[in-house]
């Protein structure tokens, strides 16, 4: 036991010289103008350069692959994520996103690259790892004929820890719902209560994998302010997702895959003026309202089933 | 060590209260068999089997005609034992329906089943025919060829349904088991329920260790169901009683881990629901036909005996059939022997498991 305690000080001790080696690198990278720009309308942005002492990386990725066969699914992916923050993965399908998601949860062997989980090498500590993470798959199912209140309570046996189950299905609005089996429940509730799963054990980090896919609009919103309910609460959340709007409105930093590699990582509001830089313009102006806004409007933002 | 027995708790409970909630497994694990019984209880009742006759071996004049006789006739199936007090020992059993033992020259002694006289009269007709034939050879029709004696034993009388019964509780126990596991698994699998357990600190013996005792706790409760209706129904009562079936339940138990293990197996070979039902039958279809669940082994051709030597169902029907049929106690030779043999195999088939084991 003394050894993750160990690694884990030893990383500690790195941290505390890591930031200056970001902000290097990102005014090496991007000249001037452009990183001046980003923290003025920052504000659920992680403001890399000024906070940095806050910065203790939870998720370090170094040189990660992962072949099928002659397929590279995953090709020298490099990227950390901070105690706190909400890091988005976007990419079309088949960027990755999931397997390095399966790498990280320790679900899916790797084939090289070193992944350290709050300082722990997952290769070393795959137990230590597997119960300081909280984890929601892009699909899961979960066991046959128990009701979700005995769902829970099976995970709470798995992570050993003590659980007030209504409590938990409450934050997710499905404690109408403690009696039913999951087998029963709609797409939007078995995400929802996938999500809860993840809570069992209070840990440090979270992954959700296309969490709001699949849902209705206020299902989203609702499911969105749980996350950023999470976030106030210090946890450090991965999440993946193909909504754009999602990611803008919930994630710190983001990391733009595709084929097996990261392209950019950065964060929206950066991204977005640096596009804006080059000259980008939208062919016809924004209007002041949404669709989805009207929807809302209209039907209102309770949860619904 | 609490963890690892809370985890267990968890699996063994969840596993149980879905098995409990699922009508079709008590539908597959209890009605089936039960019909099965009551066919063959019925069939035993009206069949008219084969008299078994031993013999013990001499070497006198008479001896190789008259086995010869009774080996010819269909009616009959015969053994050859060097000693009668075997032979007066398979008779007591209920193994044998009669022995022959060569006295003198001219004389011969049969000794049957008191409880069986429909069988003593044919036999007594066979030896007659024999005698009168012998005579009219030896052209002496003054001195009959040989005379015989009777005596009568007071042996158990063994039914069909007390041989049939056994078998069909080893194959009813092993395709619950084996399909059971194979399809449920398969399901967990595919419906990633396994991944998210094992993204979890979730340890694989004490899934695995968790669901086979639950299941060998419901396939147990559905085969007593299954004795009572043969023992209301048909009079099926294993020679000690209670005593037996309590010892027919731990007999059971381990069969069904042992069982269990290779639905793991197939669950981890097979990778969609097509493969299942192939793989499992190609260990399960081999085992019913061949390790004795409606003939016995010994009706089979020397090679193929060997070969049903190496089923687990074999030993697991051999032990309960001593059991019932012998009145065997657990640790007597012909019980201990297929039950060890039968823990080789679960240790054998759960080391298959744990390398199979998969969870994508």
């Amino acid at each position: 036991m003394l050894n993750p305690i160990l690694i884990r000080l030893t990383f500690i001790h790195k941290f505390y010289q890591m930031p200056k080696n970001i902000k290097d690198k990102n005014t090496a990278k991007n000249p001037s103008p452009k990183a001046k720009k980003e923290p003025s309308v920052s504000t659920n942005n992680l403001a890399l350069a000024t906070s940095s002492k806050n910065l203790r990386p939870m998720i370090q990725v170094q040189n990660l692959e992962k072949h099928f066969d002659e397929i590279k699914a995953v090709n020298g992916l490099s990227f950390e994520v901070f105690k706190g923050e909400i890091f988005g993965i976007l990419g079309p399908n088949g960027a990755g996103k999931t397997t390095t998601l399966e790498i990280i949860e320790t679900i899916l062997e790797k084939t090289s690259g070193t992944v350290l989980v709050d300082g722990l090498d997952i290769d070393i500590y795959p137990q230590q790892v597997k119960n300081i993470i909280g984890i929601q798959l892009q699909t899961s199912g979960f066991y046959p004929k128990l009701n979700l209140v005995e769902s829970l309570n099976l995970f709470a046996d798995i992570y050993n820890t003590k659980i007030d189950p209504m409590a938990i299905l409450e934050t997710v609005n499905l404690n109408e719902k403690a009696n039913s089996y999951v087998e029963n429940l709609s797409g939007g509730q078995k995400q929802r209560f996938s999500i809860a799963t993840t809570l069992v054990a209070d840990p440090e980090i979270i992954f959700l994998d296309e969490p709001t896919t699949g849902l209705d609009p206020q299902a989203r919103r609702n499911l969105w302010d749980m996350i950023k309910h999470l976030k106030s609460k210090g946890k450090t959340i991965v999440m993946t997702t193909h909504y754009m709007d999602e990611a803008q409105e919930l994630c710190d930093r983001l990391a733009i895959m595709d084929q097996g590699k990261i392209i950019e990582t950065s964060t929206p509001n950066q991204f977005i003026a640096e596009l804006l830089d080059r000259g980008f313009t939208k062919p016809q102006p924004t209007l002041r309202a949404s669709l989805e806004d009207v929807f809302l409007d209209l039907t209102g933002r309770h949860w619904r089933d | 060590m609490q963890r690892y027995f809370r985890q267990l708790f968890g699996f063994f409970i969840t596993s149980f209260k879905a098995l409990w909630r699922t009508p079709s497994g008590w539908l597959f694990g209890f009605l089936f068999p039960v019909i099965f019984v009551i066919i063959f209880g019925f069939i035993s009742n009206e069949a008219k089997p084969q008299i078994k006759v031993g013999f013990v071996y001499d070497d006198s004049a008479i001896y190789a005609p008259i086995k010869s006789s009774f080996e010819a006739s269909s009616i009959y199936v015969v053994t050859e034992k060097e000693e009668s007090s075997t032979l007066n020992d398979d008779l007591a059993n209920g193994n044998l329906d009669a022995f022959i033992q060569i006295k003198s020259k001219s004389e011969v002694l049969l000794v049957t089943n008191a409880n069986r006289p429909e069988n003593v009269s044919a036999i007594k007709q066979t030896l007659d025919k024999i005698s009168s034939e012998i005579t009219l050879a030896r052209l002496d029709v003054q001195n009959k060829a040989f005379v015989v004696q009777t005596s009568e034993l007071n042996s158990r009388q063994t039914r069909y349904i007390d041989f049939v019964l056994p078998g069909i509780l080893g194959y009813s126990i092993m395709t619950s088991a084996i399909f059971g596991v194979a399809y449920s698994f398969l399901t967990l699998r595919k419906d990633n329920v396994l991944k998210r357990f094992f993204a979890g600190p979730s340890k694989v013996s004490a899934f695995i260790l968790g669901e086979s005792v639950s299941r060998s706790i419901f396939i147990l409760l559905q085969n007593i169901l299954l004795l009572v209706v043969a023992a209301t129904m048909f009079g099926y009562w294993p020679r000690n009683g209670l005593g037996g079936f309590l010892e027919i339940g731990v007999v059971v138990f381990l069969g069904l881990l042992a069982f269990l293990g290779f639905g793991y197996v197939v669950a981890g070979l097979a990778k969609s629901d097509e493969v299942v039902s192939p793989v499992a039958n190609l260990i399960v279809f081999p085992q019913f036909i061949l390790a004795g669940t409606f003939f016995t082994v010994s009706s089979l051709p020397n090679w193929l005996q060997v070969v049903t030597k190496f089923m687990p169902l074999y030993h697991f029907n051999e032990a309960i059939r001593a059991i019932s049929i012998d009145g065997a106690r657990l640790l007597d030779s012909q019980v201990i022997t297929p039950i060890g043999i039968l823990l080789v195999w679960t240790v054998v088939v759960y080391a298959l498991a744990s390398k199979f084991f998969r969870i994508r």
